[in-house]
C-alpha cells in the first residue's frame, strides 16, 4: 500500500500522478476524469501548461525541472510505447521510459502533494482496528508518546472519553481540538474492498472511518508530533458518536466550560467538488452563530493563502458542521462557550461518503490539511498575547 | 533430437540448460533481417524515425503472427523436441514468444526474478527456449542463474523497478551463461535469472518462446497485469484458447520459406 509506480504497462499509475500534478499546477477540477497521458502532453507541453508548472515549482520551492523540450520527448517516447503496445504488442522492456517520465515530473512533486508513508501506515494501523478497546489503546500509545497526558472519562455502561492535554511547546494559546475513534460498523459485503484496510486507488484512499474519523485524527496526530513547537493542545475524543454520543452529552457540558482556548477545532471539515475549500468560521454568541470575528478572519485570510499554493479557492459559512444524524445533534457543538473562535477544516470532499460503503477521502488534501494545521498554530501563538 | 539421460538431469537439478547449435547461422541471420524489415515497417506506421523507435522499444510479443519466418520458428522441430522432453509431455502450447532487443551502451539490467510469478497461467509447468540471435557474452549481458534456487519453489513477484534480492553467501555459486548465436537456452519458469546491462556497442538479440505443458489452464488472479491476457477467450480455468497460444505439431509442420 503506497504512491509507487508499477512495473506492469497495463497500469494507470502514471496517468493518475500527472493527473493530480495538473490539477494542482493548472487548476484542473478536482473532480475531474483521469487524464489520457496523451491530454496530460498537451497539458504538460503546452507554453501556458509548462509555464503553469514552473510557477507550481517555485511555490513548492522545487527546482530544477526539466526543459520543455526534454519533457516533451519523454512524453514523446512514452506515448510511443503504449501505442506500440496497442498495436503490435511491443514496449519498451520494464517500463523504462514511463519511470523516466515518473522520476522527471512526478518525483519532485510527490511528497508536496500526496501523503507520505509513516502516515498511511499509520492510517492503515488505526482503520485495522475494530474494537473499542484496540481504538483506544492505539490512540492512547500516540498520544502519550507525543507528551499528553490522558484522562479516560468512563462508567461501565459507556466507550472511554479521552481527555487529552499537553501543555504549550514553545508557543502562546490554547487549541481545542475534538474527535471520534468510533465508527458506523461497515457492511463488508456493501464494499469493493475490505473495509478494515486502507486502500489507496485513483488518488484516493479507502477504508472504513477513514473521513469520519479516523482519518483525519490520523492526519493531525502525526502533524503534531513531528512539530517542535505547538500551542498548549487538549483533545477531546469520544467513542459514541455514531450511537448518539450518549456519555459525551453528560460529560461535555462540564468539561467545555472549564476550558478557556484560543480556538475550538473541529473533527475535520470538507472541500467542494472542484477543491474549493469549505472554511467553516464562526464566533458562539449568547444567542446562537456570530460571523468571524476580525481576530479569525485574519486566520481565515492565511488558510487561504495555503489553499492557493494547491491552487484551490476557498469560501466561507459562519456554521457547524453539519452532522444531524441524532436528536440532539453533536455534544462538541452544543457545548462550546459564549465567545469561543471554531474552526472546521480537513481532508473531506462530497465522494466521502461517510457511514456509506466504500468511505474514502482525496489523498491530495492530506497535505493541504498538515500545512494548514501549522497555519493555525502560528495564528493563535500571534493572537493569544493580546487576547 | 533426444537430449541424454545426464542433460535432462541437469536441466532439473540447476534449472537451465544451454544446447547448440539448434539454428544455423544463416537462419539466425534470416531471423534477424526479417525482424530489421519489420522494425522499419512499424517506425514508418508509428510515424516516427528508425532510430527512435529502436531507442524507445525493445521487447516485441508475439512476433509469430507478425511474419512467417517467426511462425515456423515457434515449431522449430528440434528446439520444440527439447522442450517436450525437458517438461516431461507429449503436447506442449505456445504461451507467447518475445523478442528482446537489449540496446548497446544505455541498457538496464533486468534483476533477479521468476518468470512464472508474472504469469496468468494455474501451475508451473512451462519453460523458456532463449535462441540467441548475436552471439552473448558477459559484456553484452548474457543470463546468469542461481542454480537449484527453483527447488524452493514460485517466491513472490520481484519489483523490476525496485528489486533489491540479494542471494548473500549464494552469490558465489551464480553462474554467467554466455552462448554463440544459434544456441538456445532452456530454463525452467520458476528458474532465478537476470541479465547485466548490454555495454557493447551492438545489439543482443534473443528470440524467446515459452512452452507450457497443454494442460496448463489460464487463471488470471495468478499475476497482476500480463499482455497475453487480452488474447484469452475461455473462462478462468480452462486450456488456453488455441487459435492464440498454437498447440506445438509433434513433428514441425513444414513449412516451405
Amino acid at each position: 500500500m503506497s504512491f509507487k509506480i508499477s512495473m506492469f504497462s497495463g497500469s494507470t499509475d502514471l496517468d493518475e500522478a500527472l493527473t493530480l500534478l495538473a490539477q494542482t499546477a493548472m487548476g484542473l477540477p478536482r473532480d475531474c476524469k483521469t487524464l489520457t497521458l496523451e491530454q496530460a502532453h498537451e497539458y504538460y507541453c503546452s507554453e501556458a501548461g509548462y509555464n503553469q508548472l514552473l510557477q507550481t515549482a517555485k511555490r513548492f520551492q522545487i527546482n530544477p525541472l526539466l526543459k520543455l523540450q526534454q519533457l516533451d520527448r519523454l512524453f514523446r517516447d512514452e506515448l510511443l510505447s503504449r501505442k506500440a503496445l496497442r498495436t503490435h504488442a511491443a514496449r519498451n522492456v520494464y517500463n523504462s521510459g514511463k519511470v523516466a517520465l515518473w522520476q522527471a515530473l512526478w518525483t519532485p512533486f510527490k511528497d508536496k502533494l500526496l501523503p507520505n508513508q509513516a502516515l498511511l501506515q499509520a492510517m492503515a494501523d488505526f482503520i485495522a482496528l475494530n474494537t473499542v478497546q484496540s481504538g483506544v489503546n492505539w490512540l492512547v500509545q500516540q498520544l502519550e508518546s507525543m507528551g499528553f497526558a490522558i484522562k479516560h472519562l468512563t462508567n461501565n455502561k459507556h466507550s472511554p472519553i479521552l481527555f487529552a492535554h499537553r501543555a504549550a511547546m514553545g508557543m502562546q494559546g490554547h487549541v481545542v481540538l475534538y474527535g471520534h475513534y468510533d465508527t458506523v460498523k461497515p457492511q463488508s459485503e456493501r464494499w469493493d474492498t475490505d473495509p478494515l484496510q486502507l486502500t489507496v486507488k485513483s488518488n484516493r484512499l479507502y477504508g472504513c472511518g477513514i473521513g469520519d474519523n479516523k482519518g483525519p485524527l490520523a492526519v493531525r496526530l502525526q502533524t503534531i508530533a513531528n512539530l517542535d513547537k505547538t500551542p498548549a493542545l487538549t483533545w477531546i475524543i469520544q467513542g459514541e458518536e455514531e450511537i448518539g454520543s450518549p456519555f459525551a452529552h453528560q460529560q461535555f457540558p462540564s468539561l467545555l466550560q472549564g476550558l478557556n482556548a484560543t480556538l475550538w477545532l473541529e473533527e475535520t471539515g470538507y472541500q467542494d467538488d472542484d477543491g474549493t475549500q469549505r472554511v467553516l468560521a464562526r464566533v458562539i454568541g449568547n444567542e446562537g452563530n456570530l460571523p468571524p470575528d476580525r481576530f479569525l478572519w485574519t486566520l481565515i485570510e492565511s488558510l487561504a493563502q495555503d489553499a492557493a499554493l494547491w491552487n484551490v479557492g476557498y469560501r466561507v459559512e459562519s456554521r457547524s458542521l453539519n452532522k444531524d444524524f441524532f436528536e440532539n445533534g453533536c455534544p462538541f457543538n452544543k457545548q462550546l462557550p459564549t465567545g469561543a473562535r471554531y474552526l472546521a477544516i480537513g481532508i473531506n470532499d462530497p465522494r466521502s461518503g461517510i457511514h456509506k460503503p466504500n468511505e474514502s477521502i482525496p489523498a491530495w488534501t492530506i497535505r493541504l490539511h498538515q500545512r494548514q494545521l501549522v497555519t493555525v498554530f502560528d495564528w493563535v501563538n500571534r493572537i493569544a498575547p493580546g487576547e | 533430437m533426444q537430449l541424454t539421460h545426464q542433460q535432462i538431469q541437469f536441466f532439473h537439478k540447476e534449472s537451465y540448460i544451454a544446447v547448440g547449435p539448434l539454428v544455423d547461422e544463416s537462419k539466425t541471420q534470416q531471423l534477424k533481417n526479417t525482424f530489421s524489415q519489420l522494425q522499419r515497417q512499424w517506425a514508418q506506421e508509428q510515424g516516427e524515425s528508425l532510430e527512435d523507435y529502436c531507442r524507445v522499444l525493445s521487447q516485441w510479443t508475439n512476433l509469430w503472427k507478425q511474419h512467417l519466418l517467426f511462425e515456423a520458428q515457434i515449431h522449430h522441430a528440434n528446439i520444440t523436441a527439447i522442450a517436450r522432453q525437458l517438461l516431461g509431455v507429449s503436447e506442449i502450447q505456445l504461451f507467447h514468444d518475445h523478442l528482446i532487443s537489449k540496446p548497446p551502451v544505455h541498457s538496464k539490467a533486468v534483476p533477479w526474478h521468476q518468470d512464472y510469478a508474472f504469469w496468468p497461467v494455474d501451475k508451473p509447468r512451462a519453460l523458456s527456449a532463449w535462441l540467441a540471435l548475436d552471439d552473448v557474452t558477459e559484456k553484452s549481458g548474457c543470463l546468469e542463474f542461481l542454480p537449484g534456487a527453483h527447488l524452493d519453489g514460485e517466491q513472490a513477484p520481484q519489483d523490476f523497478l525496485g528489486s533489491d534480492k540479494d542471494w548473500g553467501e549464494r552469490q558465489t555459486e551464480v553462474r554467467k551463461v554466455p552462448v554463440p548465436a544459434g544456441w538456445v537456452i532452456f530454463h525452467n519458469c520458476l528458474s532465478w535469472h537476470m541479465t547485466a546491462p548490454n555495454q557493447t556497442h551492438q545489439e543482443r538479440c534473443a528470440f524467446i518462446c515459452i512452452y507450457m505443458d497443454a494442460n496448463c489452464h489460464w487463471k488470471p488472479n495468478h499475476s497482476e497485469w500480463h499482455p497475453t491476457n487480452d488474447q484469452v477467450s475461455v473462462a478462468p480455468g480452462e486450456c488456453f484458447n488455441m487459435d492464440e497460444f498454437p498447440l506445438i505439431q509433434s513433428e514441425g509442420i513444414g513449412y516451405e520459406l
